[in-house]
C-alpha cells in the first residue's frame, strides 16, 4: 500500500540505531515526518550514525531514553530485536502510542508487490533466489530486509509494478498490522529463539502473523511435509500452495519453484538462475581448498537447526568447527548428524563445554582458544577429499561483532593457511 | 494528531444535524399542522431517524470496519435481491411513478441507499484484493464493472436516475484512482452516454426536466416551477435572510421545502450567511476525511473511506447544484440536514466507518 502522505507531519521517534533504524529515520526524514531517534547504547558506531542523521534534521538521543521523546508522538517505529518489554516500548503503551515496525513503515511507503520470506532456516537463500530469478526475468525486483539490507533502505526507489523480495524474521513480524505481501512464504519451523519465546506457540504465532492481513487473491506458500505449518496455515484466507523436496531440488529450490509459477516465470529462467547461484556469503559458501582440503564458511548458522540444515547438505566427511555463545541450545538433534557425517571437531567459544558434553564419545573432540588456532587445527587433521565445516551452532558475540566477522575471520585464516602451504 | 480528525469530523456533523433540525422544523411546521394537525410531526420523526442513526453509527465506530470486508459480498447480494423486491407491486411502495420504498408502520426504508453502501464497500474489498492485477481487463475491469452494472440497472429500473449518476460516479472514481486502465474506463463512459441520453431524452418527465433546467420560464407553472421557487427562495433571503422561520417560500409554494430543497430555505431565512456557513461546513467535513484518507494504511481502507467521503461529497453536491439552478433537478437530499429518513441514517452511518478509519494504525 502506497501512502505517501501517511508520515507527513507526523511526529515520530524511532528506537533503535542500528542498521535498519537508521535507514528507517531517514526515510521518514524524508517523507515529511519529524523524527526523533532514541538508542540506549552510546558507541562509537551509534555516534557516527547520529551525526549522519543530524544533517537531514533528525534528533539523536543516545545512552539513554528519555520519556520526553515518546511523549506526544503520534507513533514509534521500533528496530527489530527491540523487545516490546524495553522502556521506550512500555511507555509508549502506557500513553497509548501505537508502535510499528520498521517493515510496516516502509510497507506503508512502497508501491511494491511484495513477497516476504519467513521460516527457521533458509531465508536468506530463498529471498535472494527469488530476486534473482525476477530479474532474470526481465522484472525490476529488489532484495531486502532482514539481510543487511533494510527495506527502508529501497522504498524511494520503487516504482509502480516493481517486486520485493523480502526477508522478514519473526521479530520483525511481531510488529506487523497492515503489512500485506501479495505471496508470503514460509520455508520451515523449528525451535530456536527460544530465549525470546516462551512457547513454541507463541513463536508460532508470530511466524502465521506473515498472512494475516492476507486476501483470497493473496498467495501462500508453505512446506508440505511440515504439519505444524500446515495446520497454522488453515487459519489463511489465501490461496495455500505447498512445495516440497525432491530429488533433484531441495527445499529452497522447490520453495523458489513455486514462487516463480505462481509469478508466471519460466521454468528455464529459474534454471539458469539455481546454474549460476554460488549460494550466499556465510551460508555454506566455497572458502577455498587447500591441497584437497575443502573448506566451508558456515558462520551464519547461529543455531542447532542451521547446522542440521547444513550437514544434512555437505556431501563429504569433515572436520567441523563449532561454538560460540549458548543460549540453551539442545544439541540432541545434531548427534545422529555428527555420527553419520562428522569425522572430527573442534571446539571454540563460551559454548565448548556444553558442546563437548552433547558431543563427547561419539567423535573425537578438540578445544581451540581462537578461530585462527581451529582452523589450523581442523586442517592437520582433515584428510584429502574431506572438508573443514565452520558451522557454530551458537551466536558470535563472545568473540566476535557479529556473524559476519566471524565467517571473514575464517576466511582470513583459511588463506593464510594456503599461503603457508 | 489523528485523535484530533476524529473530533472535528464529529463536531461539524453534530453542528450539520442541528441546523438540519432547525431547519426541518422551521420549513415544515405548517405543512405538517395543515396536514397532520401537529407541527412537530416531521421533527419527531426527524429526531427519532437522528437517534436510531447515531446509535448505528457508534455501533460501526466500535467495530473494526476491516471486519466488514468478509461481508463484502454477502452485503452486496442482500441488496441485490432487497432491489429486486422493491420492484414488485405490493411489496415495494409506489410514490409517484417510482418504485423505491419499501414501508413499514412507522420507517420506510430506501434499499438503493444500502446497496450504495454495499457497493462501495465491494468495490474496496475487490480493489483491495486485486492489487496491481486491476490493470488487467478480464481480471481487473470487467468483474466489478458486471456487478456495479448490475446495481446500477437495477436502482434504474425503480426509477431513480440521481442516485445511479452519484453512485455511478462514485465507483467510477474509486476504480480510476486505483489503477483501472483510462482507456478501459473511457469506453465504458463512451459506451454508456448513447444509453444515458436515451434514458434522458426518452423519459418525457426527464426530458421535461432537462428542458425546464435550461429555461425554467418556458413552463413556470409546470415542469419550471420548483426551479422558479427555489431561486426565489433564495433570492429573497438576500444577504442576511428575512430571518429564521420566516420563509414565504415554504408556505406551500415550494414542494419538498424539509427534504430537497431544504437548501433553499435555508436561504431565504438565513441569506447568503447561512447557505455559505452549510458550504463551509461541508467544505471542512470533507478536508477531514480528507486527512482520513492521507492517514490509511491499508487500500481497504483508503478506497472504502474515499467511497463515502465521494459519495456524500456528491450528494452534497447535486443538491446545492439542484437547490440553485446549476443542475437539473433531481430528487437527491442534502446529507444530515434533509429531512430523508433511509437516506439520513445511511450518511450517518458513512461517518461512523470514517471515523472507524480513522482510527487505523490505533487497533492492536
Amino acid at each position: 500500500m502506497r501512502n505517501k502522505d501517511y508520515f507527513k507531519g507526523k511526529k515520530v521517534t524511532v528506537v533503535g540505531l542500528a542498521r535498519s533504524g537508521i535507514s528507517c529515520a531517514r526515510l521518514l526524514a524524508k517523507s515529511g515526518a519529524v523524527v526523533s531517534v532514541t538508542d540506549s547504547q552510546d558507541t562509537a558506531a551509534t555516534r557516527a550514525a547520529r551525526s549522519r542523521l543530524l544533517t537531514y534534521g533528525i534528533k539523536v538521543e543516545l545512552g539513554q531514553h528519555t520519556k520526553g521523546l515518546i511523549r506526544g508522538r503520534d507513533l514509534i517505529v521500533a528496530s527489530p530485536g527491540v523487545s516490546d518489554k524495553s522502556l521506550p516500548l512500555r511507555w509508549a503503551a502506557g500513553l497509548g502510542i501505537p508502535v510499528i515496525g520498521e517493515i510496516e513503515a516502509a510497507w506503508i511507503l512502497s508501491p511494491a508487490e511484495v513477497i516476504a520470506v519467513t521460516g527457521s532456516n533458509g531465508k536468506t537463500t530463498v529471498t535472494t533466489l527469488i530476486g534473482m530469478v525476477l530479474k532474470e526475468a526481465g522484472k525490476r525486483a529488489v532484495i531486502c530486509g532482514n539481510i543487511g539490507n533494510p527495506f527502508s533502505r529501497e522504498v524511494d526507489k520503487l516504482r509502480n509494478g516493481d517486486f520485493v523480495s523480502l526477508e522478514v524474521s519473526s521479530f520483525q513480524l511481531e510488529t506487523i498490522r497492515d503489512f500485506k505481501p501479495r505471496i508470503a512464504v514460509i520455508l520451515n519451523f523449528s525451535r530456536n529463539h527460544l530465549d525470546r519465546y516462551h512457547s513454541m506457540r507463541q513463536y508460532l504465532a508470530a511466524k502465521t502473523r506473515i498472512f494475516i492481513n492476507q486476501d483470497s487473491d493473496d498467495f501462500l506458500v508453505i512446506n508440505r511435509q511440515d504439519p505444524v505449518l500446515k495446520k497454522a496455515a488453515g487459519k489463511a484466507r489465501s490461496r495455500l500452495v505447498s512445495f516440497s523436496p525432491s530429488a533433484k531440488f531441495n527445499a529452497n529450490q522447490a520453495a523458489v519453484m513455486v514462487v516463480s509459477s505462481i509469478l508466471g516465470i519460466k521454468r528455464s529462467n529459474v534454471l539458469r538462475v539455481f546454474r549460476r547461484f554460488k549460494g550466499i556469503e556465510h551460508r555454506l559458501e566455497e572458502a577455498g581448498k587447500i591441497s584437497g582440503v575443502r573448506f566451508i564458511n558456515d558462520s551464519k548458522s547461529t543455531t542447532v537447526d542451521a547446522t542440521v540444515w547444513a550437514l544434512s547438505n555437505v556431501d563429504y566427511p569433515c572436520i567441523l568447527i563449532a561454538g560460540g555463545r549458548e543460549k540453551g541450545n539442545d544439541y540432541a538433534p545434531v548427534r545422529e548428524l555428527v555420527r553419520r557425517k562428522v569425522r572430527e571437531a573442534v571446539l571454540i567459544g563460551e559454548a565448548r563445554g556444553r558442546i563437548s558434553r552433547a558431543l563427547g564419545g561419539i567423535i573425537p573432540l578438540h578445544e581451540a582458544a581462537s578461530l585462527g588456532e581451529a582452523v589450523r587445527i581442523a586442517f592437520s587433521r582433515a584428510a584429502s577429499g574431506e572438508s573443514v565445516l565452520l558451522s557454530p551452532m551458537c551466536k558470535s558475540f563472545d568473540m566476535f561483532a557479529n556473524y559476519e566477522e566471524r565467517g571473514r575471520v575464517f576466511k582470513a585464516a583459511v588463506r593464510l593457511l594456503a599461503r603457508g602451504a | 494528531m489523528v485523535r484530533n480528525i476524529r473530533i472535528r469530523l464529529f463536531n461539524v456533523t453534530i453542528i450539520l444535524i442541528s441546523i438540519g433540525l432547525i431547519m426541518i422544523y422551521s420549513a415544515s411546521s405548517i405543512y405538517a399542522w395543515e396536514r397532520y394537525s401537529d407541527s412537530f410531526f416531521f421533527l419527531k420523526r426527524h429526531l427519532s431517524f437522528v437517534m436510531i442513526g447515531v446509535a448505528l453509527a457508534f455501533l460501526v465506530m466500535s467495530v473494526d470496519y476491516r471486519r466488514l470486508r468478509p461481508y463484502a459480498r454477502s452485503l452486496l447480494l442482500i441488496s441485490l435481491l432487497l432491489l429486486v423486491l422493491v420492484l414488485i407491486p405490493g411489496l415495494g411502495r409506489e410514490i409517484s411513478g417510482a418504485r423505491r420504498w419499501f414501508r413499514f408502520r412507522l420507517l420506510s426504508f430506501q434499499p438503493s441507499e444500502l446497496a450504495s453502501i454495499a457497493l462501495i464497500i465491494y468495490v474496496a474489498d475487490f480493489i483491495a484484493r486485486r492489487g496491481s492485477m486491476i490493470k488487467s481487463f478480464w481480471r481487473g475491469f470487467l468483474p466489478p464493472v458486471i456487478v456495479i452494472g448490475a446495481v446500477l440497472c437495477l436502482i434504474l429500473l425503480q426509477p431513480d436516475l440521481g442516485t445511479v449518476i452519484a453512485l455511478g460516479s462514485v465507483v467510477f472514481l474509486m476504480l480510476f484512482i486505483s489503477g483501472v486502465k483510462v482507456s478501459y474506463l473511457l469506453s465504458l463512459v463512451l459506451l454508456s452516454l448513447p444509453a444515458l441520453y436515451l434514458l434522458v431524452f426518452s423519459v418525457p418527465y426527464r426530458r421535461m426536466r432537462i428542458l425546464a433546467f435550461l429555461n425554467p420560464w418556458a413552463d413556470p407553472k409546470g415542469s419550471g416551477f420548483q426551479i422558479i421557487q427555489s431561486q426565489i427562495a433564495l433570492g429573497s433571503g438576500g444577504l442576511f435572510g428575512t430571518g429564521l422561520g420566516h420563509s414565504r417560500q415554504k408556505l406551500f409554494y415550494l414542494p419538498a421545502a424539509h427534504t430537497d430543497f431544504i437548501f433553499s430555505i435555508i436561504g431565504e431565512e438565513l441569506g447568503l450567511l447561512g447557505t455559505m456557513a452549510v458550504i463551509i461546513l461541508f467544505i471542512i467535513f470533507i478536508q477531514q476525511c480528507l486527512k482520513i484518507l492521507k492517514n490509511t494504511r491499508d487500500r481497504f481502507g483508503y478506497f472504502l473511506a474515499l467511497g463515502l467521503t465521494l459519495m456524500i461529497c456528491l450528494k452534497a453536491i447535486i443538491n446545492i447544484g439542484v437547490s440553485c439552478g446549476l443542475l437539473p433537478t433531481k430528487g437527491l437530499p442534502l446529507p444530515f440536514i434533509s429531512y430523508g429518513g433511509s437516506s439520513f441514517i445511511f450518511d450517518i452511518i458513512s461517518v461512523g466507518i470514517l471515523m472507524n478509519i480513522a482510527r487505523t494504525g490505533e487497533y492492536p
